[in-house]
């Protein structure tokens, strides 16, 4: 029992440093993982990413799988909960709050002043996702293609995506 | 209410069941990176339960609080859509699947299978979620209106993005911009 508080307080405290995004903590998780508790090796550490690749959801349900090494399925789901629910929590407090107060005029100011902060964080996390994705002319074509089919032709993001784990599987060996 | 923006559908308070049915194909084909396209396309562009206007809020509030970007719009969204019980099965939609998923493959994976069969897929995956991820901006960027909003968005990108700023930082001298640019259009 006290390992399953371990591994959840331990991806608990890693997620409230997530600010802007999971990746950015990614480090800090390895560091935990890795080399205080030894649940994973390094390498299993970055497989662990590369399975949440090529499963829906979020990408940091990898913790599943850091969590199944260090104690089975118990662990598995201390580390996923310690992951996203305290986080999940605090948001729902907020929005609970913010939905209350929609029509004071500084919450009011707020909303529309947020609007292009996150188109803007949106762009920066596309260009986050660039610099790990493309790393040449056929991973450029499959993003492009993938631009153009969702934001153009209106196709859905999960056959954009299948489309090229296909093509990856075909091509980019 | 502030003009020129996209505030077209009126909000709707769906079902439990309609929350569920959303979320759960969300949480089933939400693949690569780019998720909150995933998010955008059932909710904004299928269903119109929310605004471009309300949905950039959303993303604004998830990523500026700790924690998992999109675990952290599947609750905000699902508190708007249906209150805490929303919530709650929006995040449970979004992970369930994926933590199954992770699971079993995991399982396979200590047992032997090397995750090298990962890479080929992965990579046109990730490759496909670049493309994912700028069509969100591109859908959404009737969300944002007048020059001044566009600078602030492209600072933002610019300093989160390229030139790699910690989000702290980011949002202390984009916050105060963003509000600058906000005064004229909010009536009081």
């Amino acid at each position: 029992m006290s390992e399953l508080l371990t591994i959840f307080f331990t991806f608990a405290r890693v997620t409230f440093l997530a600010f802007g995004g999971g990746i950015g903590i990614l480090p800090e998780m390895q560091r935990h993982a890795v080399d205080e508790r030894g649940w994973v090796t390094e390498e299993q550490f970055v497989d662990a990413f590369a399975l949440s690749q090529v499963t829906p959801g979020p990408g940091m349900l990898m913790v599943v799988a850091i969590g199944y090494r260090a104690a089975g399925v118990p662990g598995a789901m201390a580390a996923g909960l310690g992951m996203f629910a305290p986080t999940a929590f605090v948001t729902w407090l907020v929005a609970d709050r913010w939905g209350r107060m929609a029509d004071r005029y500084w919450v009011r100011l707020t909303r529309a002043a947020l609007g292009p902060l996150a188109l803007g964080l949106l762009a920066a996390g596309c260009y986050t996702l660039f610099e790990i994705g493309v790393d040449g002319i056929l991973a450029g074509a499959v993003a492009m293609a993938a631009l153009l089919a969702v934001a153009l032709a209106k196709q859905s993001p999960a056959l954009a995506v299948l489309a090229g784990g296909i093509f990856g599987l075909a091509f980019m060996r | 209410m502030i003009p020129g923006l996209d505030q077209s559908p009126a909000p709707t308070s769906p079902s439990l069941l309609d929350v569920f049915r959303a979320f759960i194909v969300v949480g089933l084909t939400s693949f690569g990176g780019g998720r909150a396209t995933y998010f955008e396309d059932a909710l904004v562009r299928k269903r119109g339960w929310l605004s471009q206007a309300d949905f950039l809020e959303a993303v604004a509030i998830s990523q500026v609080l700790p924690g998992p970007n999109i675990g952290n719009l599947a609750a905000y969204l699902g508190q708007k859509m249906h209150g805490w019980a929303g919530a709650l099965v929006a995040v449970l939609c979004l992970t369930v699947p994926g933590g199954l998923a992770i699971l079993a493959l995991a399982w396979l994976y200590y047992n032997g299978m090397p995750a090298s069969v990962s890479g080929p897929v992965g990579r046109g995956v990730s490759a496909a979620s670049v493309g994912l991820a700028a069509a969100a901006v591109v859908r959404l960027r009737g969300g944002v209106s007048g020059w001044a909003g566009y600078a602030v968005a492209g600072l933002t990108f610019a300093l989160f993005g390229p030139l790699g700023w910690p989000i702290h930082f980011v949002l202390l001298v984009c916050l105060p911009l963003a509000f600058a640019a906000a005064w004229n259009r909010v009536e009081r």
